[in-house]
């Protein structure tokens, strides 16, 4: 059967059906709400407007927003490496063809104009473009370290900009070291690495710079294999560890004075497509699971976390537009576009 | 035909309200081990609003009118399989989470067992006879991994006495390439001939995916035993079949716990 006929047959069966599930029409039911506390989101599966044939995915990494308010999803399809949105779904442009392991992508406002940081898992490198896809810079594997005998043994998987412009680059797919370089490229310092001490990290997935406290800012690493994140000062000191039991957290995402991580999946159901979505407060607090479960503490360290409702299958990146509203891109889950949730 | 029923429901309910039904996720089922002396204690997992866990202890498939969980379960009884369900108005009901719970056998002296894949020693020359086992965790720290043709286990009692049936703990993993062997084999020890006799086997099939699940498999003998020493012999799957990503590849076995009833 065709797929043109698949929706044929359906909906008139469907049709039919109308007139038979009264039990379950007697059932009041409202909107499903998503989330707990004061981040509850409804959501819509069926933002994006593409057609797969023009414009195909295959795994959604990351998605970012543009100074413009359009939203920027990386895909590692080949057809399309970038697709820009409007914030209703409808496609804008696309680009690029030659980021066969497009994996993370960073938004920077440099001096006014928006630049992207693309880590490319195949490749092995990182690419520094203008939001219309011309490359501004490339760095390549660290040799300068003397850590690394070879590009293969180098997978960044993300990347984050501090203020000043230095480069954080996190090889999470490889010895998860993070690795600072200044503005124009230039290698400063890396920490991290694989390990299970706290200064270490277990597949540093994700990075970001967190201004929330003017005083003191920091990174936050992902180490999704810990369950966990850690940060550490913008000069690669550890700092402590905040414990995420039971979830995967990819990188992590701060707007305003939230943080937001897509969990790819629940440690205790790995490779059942369990991931969900977890908003921490500016104290590192869980305040709500999306599709996940209600956050709770047992003696300063949440409980357990998992996914109670199969809205997601494995997430990969969250994004918060300029109207609070959440964006989900995935991880082989079925080459699905990204889900929009609105908060309530 | 029964695959249809799902994804039919999910349209037909779609369609009435106009908006999307979603299926809850299956509760954890949280437990030190699925062995035990005299009891054992399951905790039960779902915390979602609007939603609750139904579940059995007869073998049947929880409906809404089965048990309500509230708190942590007490397993006694020879063999109990447990079998919960995530229940909500306005979602579709989980699947159903299982686990079967085993309480110990006969008295065992000495379990010896083939060096297994330094990755996965289990805990340390008791693991095959410490009660504690039935964590999926592959990497709990309790199971035995192997990747070899063959692998032997022995068997001491303390007393000798009549065996009614050898009780095997597998995970099934196949997305991490573990799979129940192609056969097991169970021979005791014959005094009078001063060797191993065959016993039984069981002959397991990978032609078809298995839900990822710890597999407790038990051997009944074919002849009437009176033997305080018995031997397994788990021959691994050598090649994993086509519908596999890892097809072709040797399988691994992994094993963490041995009960004789």
């Amino acid at each position: 059967m065709n797929r043109k006929q698949f929706i044929k047959q359906s909906s008139s069966a469907a049709a039919g059906m109308l007139f038979i599930p009264s039990m379950l029409r007697n059932q009041k039911m409202d909107d499903m709400i998503l989330g707990h506390n004061n981040k509850r989101y409804r959501i819509n599966t069926k933002w994006s407007q593409l057609s797969f044939e023009q414009y195909p995915v295959k795994d959604c990494h990351e998605m970012v927003q543009d100074k413009l308010g359009r939203i920027i999803l990386l895909t590692n399809e080949t057809k399309n490496n970038v697709i820009i949105y409007d914030k209703s779904g409808k496609l804008i442009t696309t680009w690029g063809h030659e980021y066969p392991g497009a994996h993370g992508l960073t938004l920077f406002n440099e001096n006014g104009d928006d630049v992207l940081f693309i880590c490319d898992n195949s490749r092995h490198q990182v690419s520094k473009t203008t939001v219309d896809g011309r490359v501004l810079m490339t760095l390549d594997y660290p040799k300068e370290i003397g850590l690394y005998t070879k590009a293969e043994e180098y997978v960044p998987t993300e990347t984050a900009i501090a203020r000043n412009g230095d480069i954080y680059v996190t090889d999470g797919y490889g010895k998860d070291f993070i690795i600072q370089y200044d503005y124009k490229g230039n290698y400063i310092r890396h920490f991290g690495g694989r390990g299970d001490g706290d200064k270490y990290l277990m597949n540093a997935h994700g990075i970001c710079v967190d201004y929330r406290d003017k005083n003191r800012p920091c990174l936050v690493v992902s180490s999704r294999q810990q369950n966990a994140f850690k940060r550490f000062t913008l000069d690669g000191v550890y700092i402590d560890t905040i414990p995420l039991p039971g979830a995967w957290v990819c990188r992590p995402v701060i707007k305003g004075e939230y943080l937001y991580a897509a969990v790819l999946q629940t440690q205790a159901r790995q490779g059942e497509q369990s991931g969900f979505v977890t908003i921490l407060d500016k104290n590192f607090n869980v305040v709500s699971n999306l599709a996940g479960s209600q956050p709770k503490y047992t003696n300063n360290t949440p409980d357990e976390m998992y996914q109670t409702i199969k809205v997601f299958q494995y997430p990969h990146d969250v994004c918060i537009d300029d109207e609070e509203n959440l964006y989900v891109a995935q991880w082989n889950s079925g080459h699905v576009y990204p889900y929009k949730l609105q908060p309530v | 035909m029964k695959k249809l029923m799902l994804p039919f429901f999910l349209l037909m309910v779609q369609y009435s309200f106009g908006q999307q039904v979603f299926q809850l996720t299956p509760p954890l089922l949280k437990y030190q081990s699925i062995f035990y002396d005299n009891k054992a204690l399951l905790e039960i997992k779902f915390d979602q609003p609007g939603a609750e866990v139904r579940y059995t202890m007869n073998g049947n498939e929880p409906t809404e009118k089965d048990l309500l969980y509230t708190k942590p379960v007490v397993i006694s009884g020879k063999r109990i399989r447990v079998k919960a369900k995530s229940i909500g108005k306005g979602f579709l009901p989980s699947g159903t989470a299982t686990v079967e719970f085993f309480k110990t056998g006969k008295a065992i002296r000495k379990i010896e067992f083939s060096t297994p894949n330094p990755k996965y020693p289990g805990n340390g020359v008791g693991t095959l006879h410490d009660n504690i086992g039935g964590q999926m965790d592959l990497s709990s720290g309790t199971w035995l991994g192997y990747d070899t043709d063959t692998v032997t286990v022995t068997i001491q009692l303390k007393e000798k006495g009549s065996i009614k049936g050898v009780l095997v703990d597998i995970l099934q993993n196949e997305s991490n390439w573990i799979f129940l062997p192609e056969q097991v084999l169970l021979y005791y020890y014959d005094d009078t001939r001063n060797a191993y006799v065959p016993a039984g086997k069981e002959v397991f099939s990978s032609e078809r995916p298995a839900p990822k699940q710890c597999s407790a498999q038990e051997l009944i003998p074919n002849q009437k035993i009176h033997t305080d020493n018995l031997k397994l012999v788990f021959c691994p799957v050598k090649k994993i079949p086509g519908w596999h990503p890892g097809k072709d590849n040797h399988a691994w076995l992994f094993i963490d716990e041995i009960k004789v009833y």
